[in-house]
């Protein structure tokens, strides 16, 4: 709240009549609203109305409320004119009640020739009445507030209140007095002042002889006199307990109307504001503004309290009228009152922290400095009200109370009205009742504790014989209904026939007759329709010309009698009204009645309506309820004279949707921007000039927004946006406080965009700027956009993207159809010793398990570049008789990754034994992993189930219980949190060695987590590699070796995309080195093979379009066979000294001879690290040398030495091979392939391998025998061109821009 | 003072839990004492975990149901784009249908249509990219825009396997070595502290963003 506000700047709006002595009243500010937060801790806001949607809009009501806080005395005097004090002018806010501070303005104008032209015609209404036969009750002098007054502890109303004493019957002054001295009003007041009075509607009586000083807390008896008195929908709650019945009759003749304030308390969230204000309506002799601008406050409030309207709907016993209720804000206000403890302000939600009352604040300094961007810190902030607008998204749990279950911390639905009416002195904070609905109500805070509904029946009962009635909840709503098992609204005005007369004829008039509040009080539908000019009783008769009464002095049939009838609208059609019921309105010879509204509405900013004809309404008595009552209206010419005004529409349907919707069309029409504020207003208020309604409330901004993504927006504003749905069209709102059903009663509409007329509200600059913000963050267009005509772009085309485009396509896919485009060289056919690469390739060779866990964490975005190493890598799998069990945390990926694994098998399958390798058993795709992270521990806590079902649901047999059961864990991740995942995760749980696949994109985010992992695989350039080195061990596929390097051309490890294999010397003899490690291969796969040599198309290594030169292995009867010249891996000591050759891998170990620097020596082995290699020197000697001192190059094998083998495998060996092979390589020409016969006897090309071959024969017979991908270099060329083609682009068009900046740099300077 | 007794359950069960957890997740052998509670945590961890693996599942399945619902509503409410929700309700019951029937042809679907498509979908960020960063300097010259280009080419240059440009393959190296890597473990050190930070704030109350 501003408590820095500036009272000072409130001179102005200090009430010129306030003639107060009593100090006590100079701090008060005659704000209609304040009563609520005066007498009630909560410091619940007021009201709420068309910015219902947007409760920051009541900034401005806010900040006067700061300036109340901070000790302002002064009413604003432009505000408070005349008799009718503050809450009397806040009646008026069913126009004006987010405006309350515009009320006194309003009544500024009541002494404007308005209410002269009003009074004149008045009375000719009443002639005209005469002359149709319609007897109207006598009418009424405008009455004092009286407990709307009560309510507002404003001490500036008590001179007025003073005032009006003389208006207010003798029963009502002591009431009066007592309360507007006592800044906690208490009921008690009605014992010690009203009881005497004989005047006194009966039913206030009984609550005035309720000595309720002993203990207020307990229920109250219910005596049989009161339900004679109050209207049905009270009497309904106490006649459960009352066996005195029969006196309904009697009450017929009292007054049986609950008083406005009770019945705003019930329907409106804002209560006894709006009460005060209902009854201001009807009290303010100088009221100019129309009543039907007083439901613009009302609008899109409807939505807002959906929530709890649904939940008051599960009562099924409620009544209708009662479900509609709005009471969701009330609870989201109110529920400040306890916010004394920080955890209650923690539970509320971040959007209501901005939201603060100034109550608040010094306790929560935290509250409204939430750092937390959320649509309070958009729109709220500490001076701003409550924000009900976003109670109902803000909460996200979808339980019809779990906003106010939220700021409840878990209560019951409604335990937050137990806390409600607990606030201020109350103990009992458990207390569940209705109290919390009159909490707003000042003298709430000294009852609160047990102020609930019935219970306050029980204090105005005087008959302490009743039985007392048990409140819990809102069991009290269904003794409401108990006597009225039709509760709709029809039934209910059955008690008061007199408003459905009259409506329809003040309806037409637009006028602003005051009534008698404390008469006029059947659900307050005058001023919630802004109709409230229902010709009542006048003050002197108010304890008995109540409408029934009415009726009988007319001789009219009564209501009651027609309900005990069943017929609950029947007595209507026995009303003397005629057949046509007609008014004279405004006829042009009667004078110039309407004017006067005109001029007001001009003030508005409203052009006037075109004057009213004389029209005849014609009253179709078989309605049975209100809407079809109107409806039934003949409106004729009136609706047709009115139809080119723009004021009302020509509907013959005359309903008050319409009617109210046209009028806003007609201010729509004619509005101007014109100020609200008086020309004497400071300056913040004098800014206040925009309207704002439907069309700049929250939840429309958010909805009109269409240019961004409604998924990409936060929750929060798909929640408002979704809330924006359900809004009226632009231009139009619903009045929503309706506590009816809108089955029983037509909407009303008003027109709330449009400045200058009711449903306008105003913004301040800061506020417009939020909405500006909120627009700009939901999206930069509106759908309110102005509307101009679409300018149609001249379709331009992008010829510069075009061209990028094309000429990019082009250098991709060319390389594919023309070889002199394939430019660059293909990736090294080995990896560089002592890379990661190396380590992965190594890694995967030697691996001593059964099973290896391949993680498939890609989505098919990532496939084009990662599908190639993971075929690669379960080929290696699969031909090392490993079995990989695939999961992965990517559904589709772990789909595609067993699909390649299924095309493995497949390709080599048999078409009548099956493929060669089998799913769930030769392979495994496990399930899908859920939760990410959590999922990768939850996995590791649990792998039986995971891997006991494949994604299928098929059981796989596995057994396996642990990570360590693996002998390996592979990730394949397009995205480095994923491989942060599984490190963060698994590893640090497993011994098992972790290896990492992963694109080029994420490589260097995965680099800070490869601490623990033994090898990586980057994109596609090292799937490419592994494959050539697979494809070496294989035998199926001979790595291809570019020409252009010369063999002997020494190669830097570092240079790994240049990395440059040998090229073989056709001429050469080379003696391929014994194949001790090679291992037989079964008759079948023998077989296979030696099919495949002897045929016409032996297994080539074509690769295209490079010249590839292939040593051809000569057949040879004595099984030979012709051995690849690999390259071979030499190691040339870096260090400044000689260095130790040792006998194992420890600096432990012996050393067996040393080396000098410089030295070249054959690498033949490595340990599982690759920490050490193990070496052979020319002259023969082997040993280990640590890997630090070598340096890797590749080279061709001197001689063929017999390779040891380095460590134990566990493939079984079937034969150890027979003989050495010979190699006799033939002289080819280059750039030719060449076919190479394998003989029988040899299973496999001879590879110089640095290792041995583990493989399993069957499997890595087969795995050799797939084809490879197709297509492999032509990609690899396209690649490469087209990284070309995109430097070049880059680089041409930001040289284009460069050169135009400097020329435009040389101009200006030229110029 | 009132009790927010909601408030205060759902803190404890919150605080409680990712006690048991941490526990769970920390202790192990070779603390002593401790080490003898890390059984009982660490099932109780596993269980905990598992709940929420189930519970994200589950979500997956809400997930489907709304999908489904909202594009209903959008054909029967013949609302705008109606005709792609009729194309995603046909692709969804195919892909059940075939599924069902006959589990091949439903992968032959996923590799020829969905993979396929999010693929070429992935391949066309080449021309987006290549299209944007020919235009980086259009919209504003500066030298960071200058120097970003620059890096670009460099890095772009020092991927072609093309022979002589081995000085922009060494100068690759160096920038995804040097400043690249220590840009990214900043970035992921900057991670690990907030994760640690929001940690500390469930375990303590401080943070109860599961309540909103």
């Amino acid at each position: 709240m501003s408590d820095d506000f500036d009272k000072d700047d409130l001179d102005w709006l200090r009430d010129t009549d306030d003639d107060s002595d009593q100090p006590g009243d100079d701090d008060k500010l005659a704000f209609d609203w304040q009563g609520d937060k005066k007498a009630d801790s909560s410091g619940k806001s007021g009201s709420l109305g068309v910015t219902g949607e947007l409760s920051w809009l009541q900034e401005h009501e806010d900040a006067a409320g700061g300036t109340k806080k901070s000790g302002d005395d002064e009413s604003f005097d432009w505000m408070t004119q005349g008799d009718a004090s503050t809450p009397q002018q806040s009646g008026k806010s069913g126009v004006t009640g987010q405006l309350s501070w515009l009320q006194p303005e309003e009544a500024a104008k009541s002494d404007t020739p308005q209410d002269e032209a009003r009074s004149l015609f008045e009375s000719q209404l009443e002639d005209v009445l005469k002359d149709e036969q319609i007897i109207l009750p006598p009418s009424r002098t405008p009455q004092p507030p009286i407990l709307a007054s009560l309510f507002d502890d404003d001490d500036s109303d008590e001179p007025e209140s003073d005032e009006a004493m003389g208006e207010l019957p003798p029963w009502m002054q002591g009431m009066t007095d007592d309360l507007t001295e006592d800044e906690e009003v208490d009921l008690s007041v009605f014992d010690e002042s009203a009881a005497a009075q004989a005047d006194m509607p009966d039913w206030m009586r009984g609550a005035v002889a309720e000595d309720d000083d002993e203990d207020e807390h307990e229920p109250a008896a219910v005596t049989a006199s009161v339900p004679i008195n109050l209207p049905d929908w009270m009497r309904g709650a106490i006649a459960e307990d009352d066996d005195e019945q029969s006196t309904f009759e009697q009450a017929a003749s009292n007054d049986d109307a609950m008083p406005d304030w009770m019945r705003g308390a019930i329907a409106e969230e804002d209560r006894a504001p709006t009460a005060v204000r209902a009854q201001q309506i009807d009290d303010d002799d100088d009221d100019v503004v129309p009543s039907w601008m007083r439901d613009a406050t009302l609008d899109d409030e409807e939505d807002e309290d959906e929530a709890l309207a649904v939940s008051a709907s599960a009562d099924d016993s409620m009544p209708d009228w009662m479900r509609s209720a709005d009471l969701e804000p009330v609870a989201a206000q109110a529920s400040y009152d306890d916010g004394d403890s920080e955890d209650d302000l923690d539970a509320i939600p971040d959007w209501l922290m901005g939201a603060a009352p100034a109550e608040l604040e010094d306790d929560e300094p935290d509250f409204a400095s939430s750092p937390d961007f959320d649509l309070d810190s958009l729109f709220g902030d500490s001076d701003d009200l409550p924000e009900p607008a976003f109670a109902t998204f803000a909460d996200d749990e979808n339980d019809d109370f779990d906003l106010l279950g939220q700021l409840t911390e878990g209560a019951d639905d409604f335990d937050f009205l137990g806390e409600l009416s607990a606030a201020g002195d109350s103990e009992d904070a458990a207390e569940d009742d209705f109290a919390a609905l009159f909490a707003d109500i000042p003298q709430s805070t000294a009852v609160a504790d047990e102020l609930d509904f019935a219970e306050f029946v029980d204090d105005l009962d005087e008959d302490e014989d009743a039985q007392p009635i048990a409140v819990d909840d809102f069991d009290f709503l269904t003794q409401l209904n108990a006597e009225e098992p039709e509760d709709d609204f029809a039934a209910f005005l059955l008690d008061d026939p007199e408003p459905i007369a009259a409506t329809a004829a003040d309806f037409f008039l637009l006028d602003q007759e005051d009534d008698d509040s404390a008469q006029n009080d059947d659900m307050d539908i005058d001023a919630l329709l802004g109709l409230g000019n229902f010709p009542q009783p006048t003050q002197a008769e108010s304890a008995a010309d109540d409408f029934l009464s009415w009726f009988e002095q007319q001789n009219q049939p009564s209501p009651i009698a027609s309900a005990a009838e069943g017929d609950d609208m029947a007595w209507l059609q026995d009303v003397e009204i005629g057949d046509d019921f007609t008014l004279a309105l405004d006829d042009s010879d009667d004078g110039d009645l309407l004017p006067a509204d005109d001029d007001f509405l001009a003030d508005f900013g409203i052009d006037a309506p075109a004057p009213l004809t004389r029209t005849k309404v014609a009253i179709d008595t078989s309605f049975t309820d209100l809407d079809s009552f109107l409806a039934s209206i003949d409106t004729g010419e009136f609706a047709a004279a009115q139809e080119d005004d723009g004021l009302l529409e020509a509907d013959v349907d005359l309903d008050l949707d319409s009617m109210f919707s046209d009028l806003g069309e007609a201010g729509k029409q004619s509005a101007t921007s014109r100020p609200l504020a008086p020309a004497d207003a400071p300056d913040w208020l004098a800014g206040l000039s925009v309207s704002v309604g439907e069309a700049l409330s929250a939840a429309s901004i958010v909805r009109k927004q269409k240019d961004r993504p409604l998924e990409e927006l936060p929750d929060r504003l798909k929640a408002l946006h979704e809330r924006g749905l359900d809004l009226p069209a632009a231009g139009e709102a619903s009045v929503g406080i309706l506590p009816i059903g809108r089955d029983t009663l037509p909407t009303v509409r008003v027109d709330s965009s449009t400045l200058g007329i009711p449903g306008a509200a105003i913004l301040t600059e800061n506020q417009l700027t939020r909405s500006t913000l909120l627009q700009s963050i939901v999206g930069s267009r509106s759908e309110a956009a102005p509307a101009a005509a679409p300018t149609r772009r001249a379709v331009r085309l992008p010829l510069e993207r075009l061209l990028i485009v094309a000429l990019l396509a082009l250098a991709v896919i060319l390389p594919f159809f023309v070889d002199s485009l394939q430019i660059g060289e293909l990736p090294p056919p080995l990896f560089t010793a002592g890379t990661r690469q190396q380590a992965f390739f190594d890694t995967v060779n030697t691996l001593d398990g059964d099973y290896v866990l391949v993680a498939a964490e890609y989505a098919p975005t990532g496939a084009a570049e990662l599908d190639e190493a993971t075929e690669a890598v379960l080929r290696h799998l699969l031909a090392r008789g490993l079995k990989p069990v695939i999961v992965g945390g990517n559904p589709a990926g772990l789909l595609h990754a067993g699909n390649i694994a299924d095309s493995i098998g497949d390709s080599i399958g048999d078409p009548i034994a099956g493929d060669f390798f089998q799913r769930n058993q030769d392979y495994y795709v496990g399930r899908y992993l859920t939760g990410e992270t959590i999922g990768l521990r939850a996995f590791a806590g649990n792998i039986r189930n995971f891997v006991g079902t494949d994604v299928r649901g098929d059981s796989t047999g596995l057994t396996l219980n642990s990570l360590d059961d693996f002998a390996a864990i592979i990730v394949i991740a397009e995205r480095a949190d994923t491989v942060r995942g599984w490190m963060e995760q698994i590893a640090p749980i497993t011994s098992t060695p972790m290896l990492v696949v992963t694109g080029a994109s994420a490589a260097t985010l995965v680099e800070p987590y490869l601490t623990n992992a033994s090898g990586l695989l980057v994109g596609y350039q090292d799937a490419y590699t592994y494959r050539s080195m697979l494809a070496s061990l294989l035998g199926g596929i001979i790595p291809t070796t570019p020409q252009s390097i010369p063999a002997t051309e020494e190669i830097t490890p570092e240079s790994t995309s240049e990395s440059i294999a040998p090229t073989p010397q056709p001429t050469a003899e080379i003696t391929a080195q014994p194949l001790t490690e090679i291992p037989a291969i079964n008759p079948t796969a023998t077989e296979e093979i030696q099919a495949a040599a002897t045929s016409t198309s032996p297994p080539t290594a074509t690769e295209p379009p490079t010249a590839t030169v292939i040593p051809s292995n000569t057949p040879t009867a004595t099984a030979t066979a012709t051995a690849t010249p690999e390259p071979v891996q030499f190691g040339v000591v870096t260090a400044n000294q000689r260095i130790n050759v040792r006998s194992g891998p420890s600096t432990s170990e012996s050393a067996v001879t040393s080396l000098a620097p410089g030295d070249r020596v054959l690498i033949i082995g490595q340990n599982e690290d690759v920490s050490w290699y193990q070496i052979r020197t020319d002259d023969g000697t082997e040993g280990w040398v640590t890997a630090t001192l070598l340096r890797i190059e590749l080279g061709e094998a001197p001689t063929a030495t017999p390779a040891s083998k380095l460590r134990p495998r566990n493939v079984p060996r079937q034969q150890e091979p027979t003989a050495t092979p010979e190699i006799t390589p033939l002289p080819l020409p280059p750039n030719e392939s060449v076919l190479a016969e394998i003989t029988p006897e040899v299973t496999l090309p001879a590879v110089p391998d640095v290792a041995s071959l583990p493989f399993n024969p069957d499997a890595a017979a087969a795995v050799a025998l797939i084809e490879d991908t197709p297509y492999r270099d032509e990609r690899w060329y396209g690649m490469t061109l087209g990284i070309v083609a995109a430097v070049a682009i880059i680089i041409l068009g930001n040289l284009g821009s460069l050169f135009a900046a400097l020329r435009r740099s040389l101009a200006r300077r030229r110029k | 003072m009132q009790l927010r007794l909601g408030a205060a359950v759902t803190t404890a069960i919150t605080i409680a839990v990712g006690l048991v957890t941490v526990l769970g997740l920390l202790l192990g052998d070779g603390l002593g004492p401790l080490s003898q509670l890390a059984p009982i945590t660490g099932s109780i961890t596993d269980a905990f975990l598992q709940l929420v693996t189930i519970t994200l599942a589950l979500t997956i399945l809400i997930g489907v149901v709304n999908l489904l619902s909202v594009h209903l509503g959008r054909v029967f409410g013949r609302r705008k784009g109606a005709v792609y929700s009729v194309v995603l309700l046909l692709s969804f019951a195919l892909v059940i249908a075939t599924y069902i029937v006959d589990r091949d042809t439903s992968m032959i679907l996923l590799e020829t249509v969905q993979i396929s498509v999010e693929s070429a979908l992935a391949g066309l960020l080449l021309f987006v990219l290549v299209v944007g960063a020919s235009r980086m300097l259009r919209r504003r010259m500066s030298w960071t825009g200058l120097w970003f280009v620059v890096v670009l080419l460099i890095v772009l240059i020092g991927a072609l396997p093309l022979t002589g440009l081995s000085a922009f393959a060494d100068a690759r190296d160096w920038l995804l070595a040097v400043p690249v890597s220590a840009g990214a473990r900043g970035i992921l050190l900057g991670i690990a502290l907030a994760t640690i930070v929001t940690g500390v704030r469930v375990l303590i109350g401080q943070d109860r963003s599961y309540r909103e």
